[in-house]
């Protein structure tokens, strides 16, 4: 089993290989480059909570099977 | 020519809202060149009096909302409430909606097809997209930004080329589904892990709720 530490662990991982010349829009939350990002999981405040879903939700898609 | 009326409202007073002025320029072009009748709301003009007096003397049959949103209401310029769910969603009856603000089609989509819309199409969690920090001031040449905004304007212009919500629908997914099998390839550009992640969430976040079968 996987603890919720564990898996914010991991988000972070991968978005330390963020390209640094990206930022991503969430909508009304704004636009974050990675470090933001970052931030906002370490913080795991609201938005930091929608990016770690994201992250899930892309790799249970990869589960699925998808493309 | 088509008689019905588009009607798509553009506020840009942020990053996130700059992009999706700019990209709607690309379904402006193409509803020129067809001749379509449509109405074009930008900046300070979307505010809630002006969309409603609008969409209630000029009745267009196609309304596109670009901007900020919530699970029960779509903003227009600086956060103004434009519709929400309990106030004036009604106002929405037997219209197409596209809108492309984040979260709309959790609550305000129901609630609208409750109160007689033919289709409501949107987003049920925040429509993500990717920018390059070096791109901001020209929105149009960010070729990162382009798959997103590619993706969600070929719903638009499909219904334009009288499709109908559910093959325009599926025209949409089907145009996410090209660029995430270009971002899956071994000679894709260095960004493409990060691209695919946020086409596969807005690609699963975009729903269809009404007739599949309704045509602008």
């Amino acid at each position: 089993m996987v603890t919720e530490d564990e898996i914010k662990k991991l988000v972070i991982a991968r978005l330390m290989t963020m390209p640094e010349h990206l930022k991503v829009s969430i909508g009304g939350y704004g636009m974050f480059d990675k470090y933001a990002l970052i931030s906002h999981v370490e913080k795991n405040d609201e938005i930091g909570k929608k990016i770690i879903e994201m992250d899930m939700h892309y790799l249970k898609s990869f589960k699925k099977g998808d493309k | 020519m088509n008689d019905e009326k588009m009607f798509i409202t553009r506020p840009n007073y942020d990053d996130t809202t700059s992009y999706l002025f700019h990209w709607s320029e690309n379904i402006i072009e193409f509803a020129e060149n067809k001749n379509i009748n449509f109405i074009d709301f930008k900046g300070e003009r979307v505010n809630k009096k002006d969309v409603e007096k609008l969409i209630v003397k000029q009745n267009p049959k196609l309304i596109v909302f670009n901007g900020h949103g919530s699970d029960d209401a779509i903003y227009g310029h600086n956060d103004e409430t434009l519709i929400k769910t309990g106030e004036n969603e009604k106002i929405l009856k037997s219209k197409i909606v596209y809108s492309v603000t984040c979260n709309s089609a959790k609550k305000l989509g129901p609630e609208t097809v409750k109160s007689g819309i033919r289709t409501f199409i949107g987003y049920e969690n925040p429509f993500v997209f990717l920018v390059d920090k070096n791109k901001t001031c020209t929105p149009l040449l960010d070729k990162v930004a382009e798959p997103f905004f590619d993706s969600s304007n070929q719903l638009v212009i499909s219904l334009l080329k009288s499709r109908t919500t559910g093959e325009a629908y599926n025209k949409s997914q089907s145009t996410f589904n090209k660029w995430i099998e270009f971002f899956q390839r071994s000679d894709a550009p260095q960004d493409s892990l990060f691209i695919l992640r946020w086409l596969i969430w807005d690609r699963d976040c975009q729903k269809l709720l009404g007739d599949e079968n309704s045509l602008f």
